[in-house]
Parts: C-alpha cells; structure tokens; sequence
C-alpha cells in the first residue's frame, strides 16, 4: 500500500522536478535578473527568511477560508436538499444558480468590503461566494443520481422523507459532495486572497501586494508557494476525510 | 371458500399517448390465498411491473379495486414486502445492516433489530457473511440477503418482481428452492412475477398467464404437484404437458 502510493505519486514528482529544474538553469544562465524573475532556490530562501512574517498572513486567510467553505457546506447542503424537494423547484432555482455564477465575484468584493467592512467577514463571504456553486451543483447532482428503483424500495417500507434522507439520499450522495467539496476548497484560498486584495489589514492577498509594490518578486513567488502549498494541503485533507468516510469506496 | 390475503377485481391502468387512451393493464381480477405462491408469466414489457407496482403503492390504477385482508383500497405502500431483479443493497452497509433496515425504518430499537437480523442471517445459512459489504457478494448471495431483508420487513405479503432474472442457471436452481425453503418457513402469501415458465411450475401453486400490452389474465392454471418441490418433477409426465401448454399460450400472443 505505502509503496504503491510511492510508486503512483513518482511520475508527478519526476515532472515536478524536471519543470523546476528547468527554471532554475533557465534563470541562472540567461541573463534575466533574479529581480524580475527569481529562480527556485532563491524563492525557497526568500520563503524560508522570511517565514515568521508569512505567518501572522497565512493565519488571517486560513481563518477566513475555514469559516468560508464550513458556511459555504452548510448553504450549500441546504440548497441541495431544496433543490431535491420537487423537480418544480429544481426546475425554478437551478437555471438562477447557474447564470449567478456569471456575475464576476471579483466585481462584487468592493461592494462587499462597503456592505461588512475591513474584517474578515467581507472575505468571508467571497470564500463563501467562490465555494457555494461546486458543492451545491455535486450534492443536487448526487441527489438526482440515485437509482429510481432504491426511492421505490424505501417507499414500499414506508419510510418517512427523514429516514429516506438520512439512510438512502445523503449516503448516496456522498461521493459527489467529496468530489464538489475537492473542487471548491482548491478554489477558497484564492478566494480569500481576492477579498483581501480589495482591501484587508492582513492576508496573504495584502501581504502579496505589499510585496509586488516593493518589487519584491521572489517575496511575490514565495507568496504564491504558500498559497498553492496551503490548497494542496486542503485538498489532501478533504481526501483523507472521504476515504474515512467512504470506506465502501475503496472497492 | 377461503379468504384471500390478496384479491384483485377488474384492475385497468391507462395512459394517455398522442390523446388516445393505451391501455398497460387492462381489467385484470385476481386473488392470492393466504399462504399461496401465485406466479405470473407474461413476455417482457407487458405490463407486468406496472401491475406488481400498483400492488405494491408505487402506483395508483385508473379503475379496479384492490383487496388486502379483506380491506378495500387502503394506502398499499408498506403492505408487502417487494423485491426486484436487482438486489438494491446498500452499498455502505454491511449485510447484517442491510437486513434490518425494514426493521430500522419502522422505528425498532438497534439492538433488537440486530437481534431479529442476526437470527434470520443464521436461519438461513447466511452468519458467515453479516459483516460482509454488499460489493463483495456474488449475485445470488447480493439476492439472498435482500430476500431475507424483504421478509423481515413483511413475511406475510411478498411482491417479487423477477428475482432470479439476473442470475446465471445453476445459481438460479438452488436460489429457487432456497425460496421455498424460506416461503414454507413463514407460510407467506407471494406473487412472483417470471418469463421462465419452468420457474413459475417449479414454484407456485398457481400461474396467471398475462398477454403482452395491455396486460391481461388469459389463463389461470393450477400447479397440483406435491410439496416440497423437487426439481425432478419438472420431467414428470404432467409437468411437461404444462410446460408445453404454457409455452405454446406464450408464443401465440
């Protein structure tokens, strides 16, 4: 099992460090400055120097991006068993969730750093905002997927909406939560940042455009690996938590 | 005369197609004694899902009465136990779980439930697998367990729509006596639904032979073979003409 991952996980880490690799005598032979683009190593060094100043930041946009997905799964899971009440209001509420998700969230953060001010919650919701529209989509999604024939089945038992829910629809509907719940956290981070970027005290989304703003582009970079680092790790959490979850998935 | 467990008069379904009413089931009258096993044969897709639908509560007829212990037209949802080609386990379940959800949903405390579950599991010959999920089991295993999930949910009424339909023959041959191992246990009253004409001699009492859309009863005829079955009996003299006979009523429709 432990070298299997090993061995799954090899070919990636070889093009990881193949692309790396790359940049790295890219820069150092051509005569672009390490100002204007920084090599790898010079990223990690500028990482590791200044860690203890990223971490005030990286604390202030996790906090943000938790609360974030948890309202955004919350909602999200509302909408869904909603949705599922009738195929009428499926029918009604569907079509306005989908074009919702045209309007730019970038365009409305100002409004709402107006509407809930400098603190977290303005970015709060733009976490939300960014994480809503995968789990909502992948939960009603599972829900409609149920085979007809196991509705059937719980209706000849004569089981309340309560138990059909709990026992039949929410287990089955699972594996698609997970797999919207994957998408959306790899999204929240960014999120964050975008609420910041309009106007924060602290984040990572501040702290990159102070950093941008000095020209301090390895500081930029270093930024950057912080904020894919903290989604990967997300990510991976998410998935250990369906694989405790969903044991009967393995197979 | 006695009374029946379940009693059917001039059951009609219809649907409306392009504005012309089409008829899916049309006028069927029939009964099921208690303790009887009642099959039905009929070609595929001639209705005969609608009808155990209907019986079931899944759907509503458009004209016809439906009996149930004497009772007229009650809410038929929970009133039988109903069982498909498909074993519809719940895949995060384990076996011994999948058993008692009948006994779950009707609001019967955990402990007892898996009392009442562990026993038929031992009855039955099924112990070594309670804790078991469902993708680990054959096909005949998967129907077992939902067979016996049906029965603890309602041992008295079954509604079995082509159990054994998806099961290669010699898991289908012991599956079949298996059945009527568990039928004679509870004496229950069963209307199974095949197109395998020697199931339906093999196993019941009685056959209602249904023609193809609309569904319709064109001949009722009476298995008089001795109980227990054995599959022997099928060369028997007698059974073969029925065979016959029904074979032929099948293939002029």
């Amino acid at each position: 099992m432990k070298l299997k991952t090993i061995i799954n996980l090899g070919p990636a880490f070889v093009l990881f460090t193949t692309l790396f690799t790359v940049w790295e005598i890219f820069v150092q032979t051509s005569q672009i400055s390490n100002q204007l683009l920084p090599s790898p190593i010079v990223i990690m060094q500028a990482f590791f120097r200044n860690w203890n100043i990223i971490l005030p930041h990286v604390q202030q946009t996790l906090i943000e991006t938790l609360i974030g997905i948890f309202t955004a799964i919350v909602i999200g899971i509302t909408t869904a068993v909603l949705l599922d009440t009738s195929s009428w209001v499926k029918r009604a509420v569907y079509p306005i969730l989908v074009t919702s998700q045209t309007i730019p969230i970038i365009a409305l953060a100002p409004l709402l750093l107006i509407w809930l001010g400098f603190d977290i919650w303005s970015k709060v919701v733009v976490v939300t905002l960014f994480c809503y529209f995968p789990i909502t989509i992948a939960m009603s999604d599972g829900f409609s997927r149920i085979d007809k024939e196991f509705i059937n089945l719980f209706k000849t038992m004569n089981a309340s909406y309560i138990d059909t829910m709990r026992l039949l629809k929410f287990p089955s509907a699972l594996p698609a939560f997970f797999s919207g719940l994957k998408i959306a956290v790899t999204y929240s981070i960014t999120g964050a940042m975008v609420g910041e970027y309009v106007g924060a005290e602290k984040g990572l989304g501040v702290f990159i455009q102070t950093a941008a703003n000095a020209y301090a582009i390895s500081l930029v970079f270093a930024t950057i690996f912080v904020t894919t680092l903290l989604s990967m790790l997300l990510f991976i959490l998410v998935s250990i938590l369906e694989k405790m979850l969903l044991p009967w998935k393995e197979k | 005369m006695t009374t029946p467990k379940l009693e059917v008069k001039n059951l009609s379904k219809t649907f409306s197609l392009n504005s012309s009413l089409t008829y899916t089931v049309s006028s069927i009258s029939m009964r099921i004694n208690y303790g009887e096993f009642v099959s039905i044969i009929g070609p595929s897709g001639c209705g005969k899902t609608t009808l155990l639908n209907i019986l079931a509560g899944l759907e509503k007829q458009t004209t016809g009465t439906i009996y149930i212990d004497k009772q007229k037209n009650q809410k038929l949802l929970g009133k039988s136990g109903y069982m498909l080609q498909k074993p519809l386990l719940l895949p995060w379940k384990t076996v011994l779980e999948n058993v008692m959800l009948g006994l779950t949903l009707k609001r019967i405390s955990e402990k007892k439930a898996k009392q009442e579950a562990c026993n038929m599991l031992k009855k039955f010959g099924l112990s070594d697998y309670a804790n078991y999920y469902p993708h680990a089991l054959s096909g005949g295993m998967a129907q077992r367990v939902a067979l016996l999930r049906t029965i603890l949910f309602n041992n008295q009424f079954l509604l079995m729509d082509e159990p054994f339909g998806a099961l290669d023959a010699l898991t289908r041959l012991s599956m079949q006596m298996w059945l009527l191992d568990v039928w004679q246990t509870y004496k229950s009253s069963v209307l199974f639904v095949t197109h395998d004409i020697r199931e339906a001699i093999l196993l019941s009492d009685r056959i209602y032979v249904l023609s193809s859309s609309p569904a319709t009863i064109i001949k009722e005829v009476n298995i008089n073979l001795p109980r227990p079955r054995k599959h022997e009996f099928l060369k028997d003299k007698k059974t073969v003409e029925i065979e016959q006979l029904l074979e032929q009523l099948l293939l002029n429709l």
